[in-house]
């Protein structure tokens, strides 16, 4: 059996991380890493080499834009679909996260049992020619 | 699944029980917020405006709909403040202690039976294909 997709979820509220986990691992089958902030999940992403990365925006420290541009520089994670995962999906948003280059947005509050689903659409988006 | 159940049943304990104590901070924080203006409301107001934020994005997610759209009301309350300076006032700050009294009498009421997470089915998913990202 291949090995599962690796999901990278960043995101500051612990019960969102939580139950962020419990869908994509237990429901979702994928290999789930979490970071509670943008600098470490700049250094997670090193280690986890992960398919796919949801980025919560609103963050203390390095917040979810300054996480992006950084996690874009690191070697291998050029291509990395990045999803912004948000509270404030607002037109002036979408469009900055259209113009880093983002590859879409989760609203929040996200329905949990259909959020394996959305990050696998994420993913077959971002690999023209395998599906 | 039943494990799966029985996560989201502890998760949704310890959420209300989270819940519960947020909506009581920003119920201090508004305490802490004066008249005169924008100015005055300032760490006070970010304070809860980071609070309100973090319900309306959990409780939602967490099948607790109607605190998180009482939670997303005063965030824009308080967005209004911070973000466009506007003047906390007698008027805003009655609008936004009604609004405070609404979410704290929301979150008190709710069973953590009363999340829509746990009424749902939790059929596992094997992922429709392994394939690997290119790089």
């Amino acid at each position: 059996m291949a090995p599962a997709q690796r999901v990278l979820y960043v995101e500051d509220e612990p019960d969102l991380r939580e139950i962020a986990r419990i869908a994509l691992a237990e429901i979702g089958g994928f290999e789930v890493t979490l970071c509670a902030d943008g600098g470490e999940a700049v250094d997670a992403a090193d280690i986890s080499a992960p398919d796919i990365i949801l980025l919560d925006v609103v963050m203390p420290g390095i917040d979810g834009r300054e996480a992006f541009r950084r996690l874009r520089d690191r070697p291998g994670l050029a291509h990395t679909p990045i999803v912004f995962v948000t509270g404030r999906g607002n037109d002036e948003d979408l469009e900055t996260f259209r113009q880093l280059g983002a590859a879409g947005v989760i609203t929040k509050p996200f329905d949990p049992i259909a959020l394996p689903a959305k990050v696998r659409a994420f993913l077959d988006v971002a690999i023209p020619g395998d599906a | 699944m039943e494990e799966t159940r029985a996560l989201i049943e502890r998760l949704v304990d310890k959420h209300l029980e989270s819940l519960r104590g947020l909506a009581l901070r920003i119920r201090g924080l508004h305490a802490e917020m004066r008249l005169d203006g924008p100015a005055a409301a300032g760490e006070a107001a970010a304070a809860a405006l980071g609070l309100a934020h973090q319900i309306a994005g959990s409780a939602g997610s967490i099948g607790f709909g109607e605190v998180s759209i009482a939670a997303r009301a005063l965030e824009e309350q308080f967005r209004l403040i911070v973000e466009r300076h506007e003047p906390m006032d007698a008027d805003r700050t009655a609008l936004i202690r009604a609004q405070i009294d609404r979410l704290n009498a929301i979150v008190a009421a709710q069973k953590p039976g009363d999340s829509t997470l746990l009424g749902r089915e939790f059929a596992a998913a094997q992922p429709k294909a392994n394939i690997r990202v290119r790089r």
